[in-house]
């Protein structure tokens, strides 16, 4: 059936998010999201500020922060690892 | 152009990170205890996060450590200590641990260089944390000041920085700092600094750091992001240094569980609560030495410590109703 076939190829329930992790490679908080998001099943980019310095001046920017990590889900920033800012936009249950 | 990396899966580096017990904290209740579970056949990894970063690496004579009539300095003697584990084969590396999942059958332990699992974890981190912070610091938290310059380095190039500590950890980050700022000035509150010789030498020898010692510093100044520090020099007057960044690695006779975010109970004096096995309220996860303060800080006392968590481990992991004794 058409339907069906239809709501297998877009479930309703998966949004598409776009997740940008802007981190360094030494930074464990950074570390720590990445290892979320994986645990989490979750798509994201990451951004080596390091090795990226316009990106780095564009964070500030954007954030006022001199650190990392900054967390850009679906266009909103998040400073450090806020897991439960996290939760909420991604609309993660923890068990 | 923007690569959506396939970050989903675990990568090899992750799956070779598993580990029987992880010590975080290689003081000597952390070595002790690496000997007992490396000597046990126990997959052993410790993280620490310098020879000079706790109390005893840097005491400068001791004499009363059993067995090792001295005088030897702390550092010195978590060194024999460390290589007697490595001898047995446990993995010692230098990184700062900044979170643990200890809830499971595997726990994870976060950490600059990755992501570490294991069945057990031995918290072994000690009490020099910081009971105050200096004004501004708060104020400006992420907005110039920061606690690791590996992480936010790169925030700051081609500026003036300050690095404040006198331990390795301290001259580590500010020798990292040299890629990125142009002049770091290094404050050490003590009158002359307390870390490995080479790497002492290193950081007074730079062109790029600025040493201070005997420097108090007493305020973290700016305006919407930090602009500059005040600092008194023994017997001087108070000093303005213009930086953009102020990195601060002071230390105090607190235990530092704040790696641990709230997950275990502690005393009201932040001293975690252990039973005769040395395993807090969580199973599988284990703390000893200064950090449950519930008795004579000294090394001898931290070591035996992590003797009574690595056979209790040894037991948990395999499953043994009674301890082994290890006789040879």
């Amino acid at each position: 059936m058409a339907a069906t076939e239809k709501s297998k190829k877009a479930p309703a329930n998966k949004k598409k998010n776009r997740v940008i992790v802007f981190s360094t490679p030494t930074c464990s908080y950074c570390n720590m999201a990445k290892q979320y998001f994986r645990r989490n099943k979750i798509r994201f980019k990451d951004v080596d500020v390091s090795r990226d310095p316009a990106a780095a001046r564009d964070l500030v920017r954007r954030t006022g922060q001199m650190g990392v990590p900054v967390i850009d889900i679906n266009g909103k920033l998040i400073v450090g690892f806020d897991k439960p800012q996290i939760n909420r936009l991604l609309d993660i249950k923890e068990n | 152009m923007m690569n959506f990396d396939l970050n989903m899966g675990m990568s090899q580096t992750e799956s070779n990170n598993d580990y029987d017990v992880i010590i975080v904290g290689g003081g000597p209740g952390g070595a002790s205890a690496a000997i007992y579970t490396a000597r046990a056949d126990l997959r052993t990894l410790v993280i620490d996060k310098g020879l000079t970063a706790g109390a005893l690496g840097i005491t400068s004579k001791i004499s009363n450590y059993p067995g090792v009539p001295g005088p030897v300095s702390g550092a010195e003697l978590v060194e024999i200590m460390r290589e007697q584990a490595e001898s047995f084969g446990a993995t010692f590396i230098t990184d700062k641990v900044v979170g643990v999942e200890i809830f499971g059958d595997s726990k994870s332990v976060i950490a600059g260089t990755g992501v570490y699992s294991a069945k057990a974890i031995v918290l072994a981190t000690g009490s020099m944390g910081r009971t105050s912070t200096v004004p501004g610091e708060g104020e400006f938290l992420g907005r110039g000041v920061s606690y690791c310059a590996t992480c936010d380095g790169a925030f700051f190039r081609d500026q003036h920085v300050a690095v404040i500590g006198n331990n390795d950890e301290a001259l580590e980050e500010a020798l990292f700092l040299t890629k990125f700022a142009e002049r770091i000035n290094l404050v050490v509150p003590t009158p002359e600094l307390k870390a490995r010789q080479a790497l002492a030498e290193e950081a007074l020898s730079h062109p790029k750091i600025k040493v201070r010692l005997g420097t108090h510093l007493k305020e973290i100044t700016g305006n919407g992001k930090v602009g500059g520090i005040h600092v008194l020099p023994r017997g001087g007057e108070l000093e303005h240094i213009p930086v953009s960044g102020a990195f601060v690695y002071l230390q105090g006779g607190k235990p530092i569980t704040d790696y641990l975010m709230e997950q275990l109970e502690t005393t009201e004096d932040g001293c975690l609560i252990v039973d005769s096995d040395m395993q807090t309220t969580v199973p599988g996860i284990y703390a000893i030495g200064d950090l449950i303060c519930t008795h004579i800080k000294q090394a001898v006392i931290a070591a035996a410590d992590g003797v009574i968590a690595a056979v209790a481990i040894d037991k948990y992991i395999n499953g043994r109703k009674a301890v082994r004794n290890d006789w040879n």
